[in-house]
């Protein structure tokens, strides 16, 4: 019996504490007297919009922080932009990893969000076998399949930038000698290291490149080791696509005094005098492409849509100084030439100069 | 000068969870006296004087100095009270020099220079003022124990002590050790120095000291002049009842041999110019008792280790019912009949954190009926675990209580009924009282005999010479790692002593 | 005056009468203790979220509607729950056997390995057997995993510690090479393991969810845990050499053995982790497969005082910890790292109250009995 009178005590506490609580936190009106204007304000601020259409809810899947200084946050960056724009609910989840992807996945498929996208390229086959079990809802992922009429996959081509930088290379190098350092010898940087070739033959038919790898997405000794050897065998421009060891590279070409190119972000503030220019690759872009396809109606779903210099999520930063007027007007034409389809996508093999 | 109070204890209270350790003890010192604080393991002796040394507080009570109260009793408040204990265990550093141990957290007259020179001199003087001899560049690691106490108490006199308190000072020291120690007490005293002595050992009680207080159960029974009393009464007053003193166990019927040691040796694998056990050769006889007397630390862990297979010896051959055991596993011996009542009940005998039931079943659990080949017979071992409470007077409140929720007596009263309760032929027994209060030293004792009678052999190991001479058919006095000597009950303490001390040797051989 | 003491004197019994009542309902008080540590901790919680502008109430009701207020939700808790159990049992046999396993995550990997070797690669078996060898071929991998440890300590006196977290690192890079080739499916894109064959898959047990039979797996495992420990004879020996080694060479215990069987339990239950999840959840081994499980074990382990009921609530809470917290951010937009000082307070707040529970444990029952 006593026992339970404790219980009691003790269960009466916790209930009226639990009671307490919200009913402590209205203030008591004074303060509205303080300041009328504000009060006043305030209705006509926020009118009560009766809303003449359902507003387009947008679900979005990072894999890392949105403050990662890259990837995801360029995402997280075009998200808020659409958001602004079009009057969007949006709601995201960051730092969703392999192991749960599908999970967030499905809770927001499951909430009736009108696109769930996933802003990760290792999210593309967990996109897919989510959106078979969701047929009515929309998936996008920056990613390189849709096996699903419900998908829409979308993908850089990585070489456009890449080829539009060998122009550049081509025309500025004296030594007829242009390194290029990347993370390592997959088909896509084969790919990427062919473009640029092409790219400096263009105007160019000397010029050679020297090809490097570090073996790491975050390795900027490494990029720096790399492209100071490029310089000792003669090179004067180094590019780095390399991740964060494009930073090595630039500081190996500080050291030289040589030029560099950067890549994915405008690298130019590293070195103003020596940076010529950047491939930017604009990630956020492949998010405002699948909303402002879904708002317009343009997007054929089901499609992999792999995107370029065309479409405007590859092209080149602002010049520095350094290059010359006629090296500009020439970037410019080979750059109209790729938009009209006339540049061919190289192989991703071998290099170029050794299939011909 | 004399039955000045110096310091006093008022209504001292002192509790932990479970236990009261001190329940209201009020006691005078007097200046310059040699004042011994008697009473059984757990009394609250020790507790009492480390609330004095400020190692805990008080929970209620008052302590005076010179009629002072005196409060915040932290550790560096009592040295500055000039109070100097010496510890059961040395705190001494063994690779350093007598000299650097001494000068050890004292201040340095010009940091950061260390001022060894400034400092020896310093010390050499207290030590001529109290007639104490010093090498003072010895490394502590080669001196005897007798002498580290000596460095002990010349360190807290350094210190400026006025007020000495040594806690169970003679528990390592050989019976002419004890003796050269209270030659130095006593002149100590003589210089003006007041001395606290704890000790449960009525003897020296006696002869020490001047005044007597008896605690027991943390409460104060007595104080009393050593004129007006004696080691009768003292014992009284100690456990609360008569004691017994000698044991009549009737002569050995000894038989067989059953555990036979010839030439063991055993080399330290760290340094193996050192030799750990020598030449070592005995053999014991059904239904005999053979005791190992000597000062700890001296062979005695390493034979036992050896002879209950946890460690192999470098050379040398054991032979067990007339088998080669010399390489057989601990298991393989327990089979052969072999149990073994380790010195560290706590961290040897018992497993603190199990189940009293559990913890009859350690050597067993692998056997019918506490299993069946798959999964432990839960109601088996309750049923002997409860037998075994009931059969050797375990008190606990339930047989699934924590082992370490009982009393160091019930505890040892778990390991030998455990140990009884098997088929043992050969019972090797290591400090069995280890730590006991008055009764339960009684208990195994007499539980020995009963194995005696009963025609076990056992080979008894204790540092305890009183316990040695008291149980022993045989006794071997060990000295750093060889047996120097043979003896039997009736061989006088004295002439042991200058066996366990090293300076008497005779050959013993099988 | 006289009504002071009246007062002093009502609350001393009040005190009793607590005291009494916390004696005879010590798992109830320390159950009751626990689930005020999780409120108070959510309190701070729902401060720091208000401190961001957020409705500090409507984001913390999303801890329940996100992990239990939805079927889709309750399936993935329940889920989440099954590899975090693994680890935790894994560190608990390793933590009764009186050796430290922070080796958890490179065994759950190990163990992944393992089971993908058998259930990609070896075709034509019926369900039922398919998925008992992959399960078996993790349990093997990972005691093999933690058995490197074992030989190290064994061989050299080399500390587990050390040992265990080293070879983390090692299944970790064993991982990243093996996705990168041997592993790697030829017309693949990514850097990811081949995907398992549809025979090896576990089945779902509750449709709409992702909840498959590792879930019944690992709460028929846990029973079997706590049976081998505490009723049978090598499991005896194990909490034996782990609570005291010195008491149980001297009672002839063969240390070195039991240790081995040790180990290769505890690698073997994470072994098994790696392999369920990857057979009813994940498919493939990637990278960021288990990320922590092995780590979050020792912390459910700790929180559940190796004990197999409070190894399943706590696992339960971590799992609604890591599902709630989803739903959290994608309901209320709490930002992640605010998250992540969420979950550390809980955890730090339910880990206290457990020193508490012993505390008050030890005041009521008292030291010696």
């Amino acid at each position: 019996m006593k026992k339970l009178s404790v219980l009691l005590v003790i269960a009466v506490l916790v209930g009226m504490l639990a009671a307490c609580a919200p009913a402590a936190t209205p203030e008591p009106e004074e303060p509205t007297e303080a300041v009328p204007t504000q009060v006043a304000a305030e209705p006509t601020a926020v009118p009560p919009t009766a809303e003449p259409e359902k507003q387009m809810r947008v679900a979005v899947i990072f894999n890392t922080t949105i403050k990662d200084g890259g990837y995801a946050q360029d995402g997280y960056n075009a998200l808020m932009a659409l958001k602004d724009k079009y009057n969007l609910d949006v709601s995201y989840q960051e730092s969703v990893n392999d192991a749960t992807v599908k999970d967030v996945l499905r809770s927001y498929a499951a909430e009736g969000y009108d696109l769930v996208y996933a802003h990760e390229l290792y999210f593309t086959d967990a996109v897919n076998e989510v959106a078979a079990e969701f047929p009515d809802v929309k998936f996008g992922v920056s990613g390189y399949k849709a096996d699903y009429p419900n998908v829409v996959a979308l993908d850089s081509t990585n070489w456009q930038g890449a080829y539009l930088a060998g122009v550049v290379a081509g025309l500025m190098t004296k030594t007829n000698k242009v390194a290029m350092v990347t993370v390592s010898q997959s088909p896509t940087a084969y790919r990427m290291v062919n473009a640029m070739y092409s790219g400096a033959q263009l105007y160019n038919p000397d010029a050679e490149i020297i090809h490097l790898f570090t073996g790491s997405f975050d390795d900027v000794v490494k990029g720096k080791e790399m492209a100071t050897a490029a310089i000792a065998g003669g090179a004067d421009i180094v590019y780095g696509n390399c991740g964060m060891g494009t930073a090595g590279v630039i500081e190996a070409a500080k050291d030289a005094g040589v030029y560099a190119i950067g890549s994915v972000v405008d690298r130019n503030p590293l070195a103003p005098e020596l940076v010529l220019t950047s491939n930017i690759l604009d990630n956020g872009r492949y998010l405002t492409l699948a909303v402002e396809g879904l708002i317009n109606g343009d997007l054929e779903w089901g499609k992999t849509y792999v995107l370029g210099v065309k479409e405007g999520v590859e092209y080149l930063a602002p010049f520095n100084a350094a290059v010359p007027q006629d090296v500009i007007d020439k970037v410019e034409l080979a750059t109209q030439d790729m938009i009209d389809g006339k540049v061919e996508t190289p192989a991703n093999e071998n290099y170029l100069w050794l299939l011909e | 000068m004399p039955d000045q109070v110096y310091l006093t204890f008022k209504n001292i209270r002192k509790s932990f969870p479970g236990v009261i350790a001190l329940d209201d003890v009020s006691l005078d010192i007097h200046r310059g006296e040699i004042h011994a604080l008697l009473g059984e393991n757990g009394a609250g002796k020790s507790t009492l004087m480390n609330v004095l040394c400020g190692l805990y507080h008080q929970d209620s009570g008052e302590i005076y100095f010179e009629g002072e109260k005196y409060e915040h009793n932290t550790p560096k408040n009592a040295i500055a009270h000039g109070i100097g204990m010496i510890h059961q265990h040395f705190m001494l550093i063994p690779n350093f020099t007598v000299l650097e141990n001494i000068m050890l957290g004292q201040t340095s007259p010009k940091p950061p220079s260390l001022e060894k020179e400034y400092f020896r001199r310093e010390i050499l003087k207290v030590a001529d003022k109290f007639g104490i001899t010093v090498d003072l560049d010895k490394l502590v690691e080669e001196i005897s124990v007798g002498m580290m106490q000596k460095i002990e108490i010349l360190k807290a006199l350094y210190k400026g002590a006025e007020l000495l308190i040594l806690d169970e000072p003679t528990s390592v020291l050989t019976p002419q050790e004890s003796q050269e120690l209270f030659k130095m007490l006593t002149d100590l005293n003589q210089k003006g120095t007041t001395i606290i002595f704890i000790s449960h050992k009525l003897n020296e009680v006696m002869q020490i000291s001047e005044r007597i207080s008896v605690l027991r159960d943390g409460k104060l029974v007595a104080t009393v002049n050593k004129k007006d009393t004696n080691q009768h009464e003292l014992s009284k007053l100690m456990v609360g009842r008569e004691v017994i003193g000698k044991y009549d166990k009737g002569e050995s019927k000894c038989g067989q041999e059953v555990l036979r040691i010839e030439d063991l040796a055993l080399k330290d694998h760290h340094n193996l110019h050192r030799n750990l056990l020598h030449n070592i050769s005995f053999r014991v006889c059904e239904g005999e008792i053979v005791g190992i007397a000597g000062v700890d630390e001296n062979g005695q862990k390493e034979l036992a280790e050896i002879i209950s297979g946890l460690r192999k010896p470098t050379s040398g051959r054991i032979t067990m019912f007339d088998k080669d055991v010399t390489q057989a596993t601990t298991r393989q011996l327990i089979e052969m009949g072999m149990s073994y009542i380790p010195a560290d009940r706590r961290n040897q005998g018992l497993v603190m954190d199990f189940s009293l039931a559990e913890n009859t079943i350690l050597e067993t659990h692998y056997q019918k009926p506490f299993t069946n080949g798959i999964s432990l017979q839960k109601n088996a071992i309750a049923k002997f675990a409860t037998e075994l409470v009931h059969e050797y007077d375990v008190r606990t409140p339930s047989i699934n209580v924590p082992v370490k929720n009982l009393s160091g007596g019930n505890q040892q009263k778990v390991i030998i009924g455990r140990e009884f309760s098997k088929k043992t032929l050969f019972l090797l027994v290591m400090q069995p009282t280890w730590g006991l209060d008055v009764g339960a030293i009684e208990y195994v004792h007499k539980k020995l005999l009963e194995a005696r009678a009963n025609g076990i052999t056992i080979l008894l190991i204790s540092t305890d010479l009183e316990e040695v001479r008291k149980l022993s058919d045989r006794i071997l006095v060990m000295y750093e790692g060889e047996i120097v000597g043979q003896a039997d009950s009736e061989t006088s303490i004295e002439e042991i002593g200058l066996m366990m001390a090293g300076s008497k040797k005779q050959a013993v051989s099988l | 005056m006289s009504e002071l003491t009246n007062i002093k004197q009502t609350s001393s019994t009040f005190k009793e009468t607590m005291l009494r009542f916390a004696k005879n309902n010590m798992g109830f008080v320390s159950v009751f203790i626990s689930v005020m540590a999780i409120l108070f901790a959510l309190l701070i919680g729902a401060l720091l979220i208000s401190l961001v502008g957020i409705d500090p109430w409507e984001a913390i009701s999303y801890l329940w509607k996100g992990s239990f207020g939805n079927r889709y939700g309750f399936g993935e808790t329940l889920t989440r729950f099954v590899p975090l159990l693994f680890s935790s049992l894994s560190f608990t046999v390793a933590h009764k056997s009186g050796f430290f396993n922070v080796g958890a995550e490179g065994q759950i990997l190990a163990g992944a390995i393992g089971a993908v070797l058998v259930a990609a690669y070896v075709e034509g078996l019926p369900p039922v057997l398919h998925v008992t060898l992959a399960i078996l071929a993790g349990v093997l991998f990972g005691a093999i995993w933690a058995g490197i440890a074992g030989v190290l300590k064994i061989l050299l006196g080399s500390n587990e510690l050390i040992n265990t977290m080293m070879l983390n690192y090692v299944a970790v890079l064993l991982v990243e090479y093996l996705i990168h080739g041997p592993l790697k499916p030829a017309d693949s894109y990514l850097y990811v393991s081949a995907t398992i064959l549809p025979s090896a898959k576990l089945p779902i047990i509750l449709s709409k969810t992702p909840l498959h039979l590792g879930f019944v797996i690992s709460l028929v495992v846990t029973v079997g845990v706590f049976y081998l420990l505490y009723r049978t004879p090598v499991g005896y020996q194990m909490r034996m050499v782990g609570a005291n080694l010195k008491a149980a060479s001297y009672a002839g215990v063969n240390i070195v053995g039991v240790t081995i069987v040790a180990l290769v339990t505890t690698g073997g239950l994470a072994g098994m982790g790696g392999a369920i999840e990857l057979l009813g959840t994940q498919y493939k081994v990637s990278n960021g497969f288990s990320l922590g499980y092995g780590y979050d074990g020792i912390g459910v382990a700790v929180m559940g005082r190796y004990h197999p009921v409070g190894i399943v609530l706590s696992t339960l809470l971590f799992s609604v910890i890591r599902v709630g917290m989803g739903a959290m951010q994608r309901g209320a937009g709490v930002p992640f790292p605010l998250l992540n000082v969420i979950q550390g307070l809980i955890i730090i707040f339910v880990i206290a109250s457990g020193y508490l529970t012993n505390k008050l444990s030890e005041t009521v029952i008292g030291g010696r009995a």
